[in-house]
């Protein structure tokens, strides 16, 4: 599994997380594709770039909690734990009650904006051979590493107050 | 990490052996990664609430812009500075011209014929030569300065008149080119201009003051001063510098800038000054655009002293590594920064003659109108100083084996007539015979993008002469074309049978060179005389042009020339234009109908090559000529 290290210090907002992210989930993969259909739910970014009350930006990215909440909260058996330690929603299944959401304790299970009511959320690029968010990072505040885990792959750094996952 | 390739091999092979230097080649890779929201074009920098990026999730700037207002304003910004860039070297022409005329610059004009030309095309009468060189920078001049509510008088002798016509109806009629970039800077400025599609016809306005004044003005009045081509064969490649001379290479877009140094180069006196510090004597190697400009006109001025054309944009690091230049003389646009630390460690002295090219560390020395031999005296002095001390001081001096000493040169939309026989007809039978299949124009830059340097280029011509295209060629990608050997006679063995045919019998490559970038002034006068002899408009005429690696703002204003024109446009990289879904429809869908032009944008040479010939086919198909 990949952790995903993200330096705090390192963020400039620049949000290219947040295109890159849609970007890997457009049906070509291609930039201008992909803003263009940009209002197309299914390819929302799955990370964001937020504010907190003082200003400090801080990106949000999925964690794959060893014992995921929104997993724990899913009744229609959307979302699952691969083999390879990511979570991933089965869209065809999800009906859209959002208990998920209302479970994650990042912020990070987004519900589909526009179209069939349904869970928006990461993936952790499994299938794809980079994490397209670390990819487009021109900052050096996403890096990814390969790790033996099977869960918590998020570690914040340059933050006072690290923000526990949950399990 | 490893270094971008370029499509030239022994290009590639020689900069893997330079470890110590670094290069664009090096550089390319640590900036890999993109802005998005840059590369779309829908970053807003104008405020203090800024910069806005749109998104699907923020619509709109914080002022209320949309992505297409924001798109429009950036991408006018962009064509404005390309347009100024241009229309700066045509000013410079312009009044070396007159001061000629003026009789304030003591240097000859070397083609009184395309003097007596242009006063006859312009009629501005005149009854000297010094008369009409002084009447034809006055028209020149007064156009360029005229308020924007005035028209510029001599675009209407310089294009079709369909083409007015129809620049009349859009209301896209330039009045003075500079007051036209000035308002639109005005435009896209804070809260001012929001609306997208005023600000494209603003963009094709632009275009045709850049490509009439810019290029093929320029292109003119440079004629009169340095001579018009001659067809020769030339040489081209880092080969072309021969360490036993004073070697100055130039870079930049003024010919004319250089008229001094060429006429002391060529005397006696000037190769003296080398001879003194042991050398045998003193050359000019084309290091940019304007080294092409020298190449295009070397059979009629600057003959004996100019080496040949080195390479393009990018190999000018590469160039200097191989310590045989002394001096660099940069006047104007493209010339890298990366050149000044290897410059600094192979001991080059850096000159610029202009201050928009100053370099950090290069000297300025101002070019004066009326002291040009002394400045050129004082250049070929120091050049000649640099030389002795770099030869004291034992620098190493690695010309590999590269280029080709048989690229057909000095090809012009008067001597390519010339050489047909006194008009284009030759060349339309051809095509209506179906040996050449049609033309495409290869033009512009070159970038590091689109697979490497030159690649898109490279691959690009190869497809094209492989259907039977005729291939015309100017600017940066002359350079790249010209190193790896598709300048030379001997590549018609990579074109199809029809073409290979002509340019076997005629002993002519399938890649015709026009030299620089301005020549793309001379590649759409041969396509107005295409247009011409066959009785079409410019959109019906079956010709294709492509600028696969355009660089920067220039090559957006030149394209916006060929737009206004009428011509279909191919890009290998989109515009940063592609976030504004009005204006990516504008350009690819609905221009067809406004001037006849269109753009489209194809990364692969092969469907590329493929969707050409199916356009030139169409267009031969619909005029009912046999394709």
């Amino acid at each position: 599994m990949r952790k995903k290290t993200i330096d705090l210090a390192k963020c400039t907002g620049c949000k290219n997380c947040e295109l890159g992210c849609m970007v890997a989930h457009s049906p070509d993969e291609s930039l201008q594709q992909a803003y263009k259909d940009g209002g197309i739910a299914a390819i929302r970014s799955r990370c964001r770039v937020a504010l907190t009350g003082d200003g400090q930006r801080v990106p949000l990215h999925c964690n794959h909690c060893e014992d995921p909440q929104c997993l724990r909260a899913c009744m229609s058996g959307a979302l699952s734990k691969g083999d390879n330690g990511y979570v991933v929603c089965n869209s065809d299944i999800c009906v859209g009650c959002y208990m998920c959401v209302m479970s994650c304790p990042a912020g990070v299970a987004l519900p589909a904006a526009s179209g069939k009511r349904r869970l928006l959320k990461c993936d952790g690029c499994g299938e794809r051979h980079d994490m397209a968010c670390v990819a487009a990072c021109h900052t050096g505040c996403l890096e990814a590493e390969e790790i033996d885990a099977v869960g918590n792959v998020v570690e914040y750094r340059n933050q006072p107050d690290t923000g526990e996952g949950c399990g | 990490m490893p270094h971008c390739q370029s499509a030239d091999s022994c290009l590639s092979h020689y900069l893997e052996t330079k470890t110590d230097i670094n290069t664009a080649f090096d550089r390319f890779g640590e900036q890999k990664v993109k802005c998005g929201f840059g590369k779309l074009g829908v970053c807003c920098r104008l405020c203090s609430n800024g910069p806005c990026r749109i998104t699907p999730d923020a619509p709109k700037g914080v002022c209320g812009a949309t992505a297409d207002s924001i798109v429009a304003r950036n991408f006018l910004r962009m064509v404005a500075a390309g347009s100024a860039s241009y229309l700066h070297v045509c000013e410079a022409t312009a009044r070396r011209l007159k001061s000629i005329g003026e009789g304030v610059s003591p240097l000859p004009i070397r083609s009184g014929q395309s003097l007596d030309e242009l006063a006859a095309l312009f009629e501005v009468g005149g009854s000297t030569t010094e008369e009409k060189a002084r009447l034809v920078a006055d028209k020149v001049l007064a156009d360029l300065y005229k308020p924007r509510d005035e028209k510029m008088e001599l675009v209407e002798f310089m294009v079709p008149e369909e083409r007015i016509d129809t620049w009349k109806k859009l209301g896209i009629m330039p009045g003075g080119a500079k007051a036209e970039v000035f308002d639109a800077l005005v435009k896209t400025s804070t809260n001012l201009n929001t609306d997208p599609i005023d600000q494209m016809l603003h963009v094709l306005n632009l275009g045709i003051s850049t490509g009439l004044y810019g290029l093929a003005m320029t292109n003119l009045m440079n004629d009169v001063i340095m001579g018009e081509p001659v067809i020769r064969t030339a040489a081209t490649g880092f080969s072309v510098a021969d360490p036993d001379y004073v070697n100055i290479a130039v870079s930049g877009h003024s010919h004319s800038v250089f008229a001094g140094i060429v006429s002391l180069l060529e005397s006696e006196a000037g190769q003296t000054i080398g001879k003194a510090v042991g050398a045998k004597g003193v050359k000019l190697v084309g290091m940019t655009c304007v080294g092409q400009d020298m190449q295009l006109r070397a059979g009629a001025s600057g003959t004996e002293i100019f080496c040949g054309q080195a390479g393009n944009n990018f190999t000018q690091e590469a160039l200097l590594a191989t310590g045989a230049i002394d001096m660099v003389i940069s006047e104007f646009n493209c010339t890298l920064s990366g050149i000044e630390p290897i410059a600094a460690k192979q001991q080059i002295k850096l000159i610029c003659l202009d201050d928009v090219a100053k370099q950090s560390t290069a000297e300025l020395l101002k070019d004066e109108r009326g002291k040009e031999m002394e400045l050129a005296r004082h250049l070929v002095t120091m050049a000649a100083a640099q030389h002795r001390q770099r030869r004291s001081a034992g620098v190493v001096i690695d010309v590999p084996e590269h280029g080709h000493s048989d690229v057909l040169t000095g090809i012009s939309e008067k001597s390519l007539v010339k050489f047909l026989g006194g008009s284009v007809k030759p060349l339309i039978e051809l095509i209506a015979s179906g040996q050449i299949k049609g033309v495409v124009g290869v033009l512009g830059c070159s970038n590091l993008a689109e697979g490497g340097h030159d690649v898109m280029t490279v691959n690009l011509t190869r497809e094209l002469i492989k259907r039977d295209i005729l291939v015309l060629s100017a600017g940066c990608t002359t350079g790249g074309l010209a190193n790896v050997g598709l300048c030379s006679p001997s590549a018609a063995a990579e074109a199809g049978p029809g073409l290979r045919g002509v340019c076997e019998s005629l002993g002519i490559p399938p890649v015709l060179n026009f030299g620089p970038c301005l020549s793309i002034g001379r590649i759409e006068m041969v396509a107005q005389a295409l247009a011409a002899a066959m009785n079409v408009s410019m959109p019906e005429l079956p010709v294709v042009i492509s600028a696969p690696q355009w660089l920067e703002e220039q090559a957006l204003a030149d394209g916006a020339f060929g737009l206004a024109m009428g011509l279909t446009l191919h890009l290998a990289q989109a515009p940063p234009v592609t976030g504004s879904p009005i204006i990516t429809k504008l350009l690819t869908e609905d221009l067809p109908a406004i001037t006849g032009g269109r753009l489209f944008i194809e990364p692969d040479p092969v469907k590329t090559a493929d969707l050409m010939a199916e356009i030139i086919a169409n267009k031969l198909q619909a005029l009912e000529v046999a394709a």
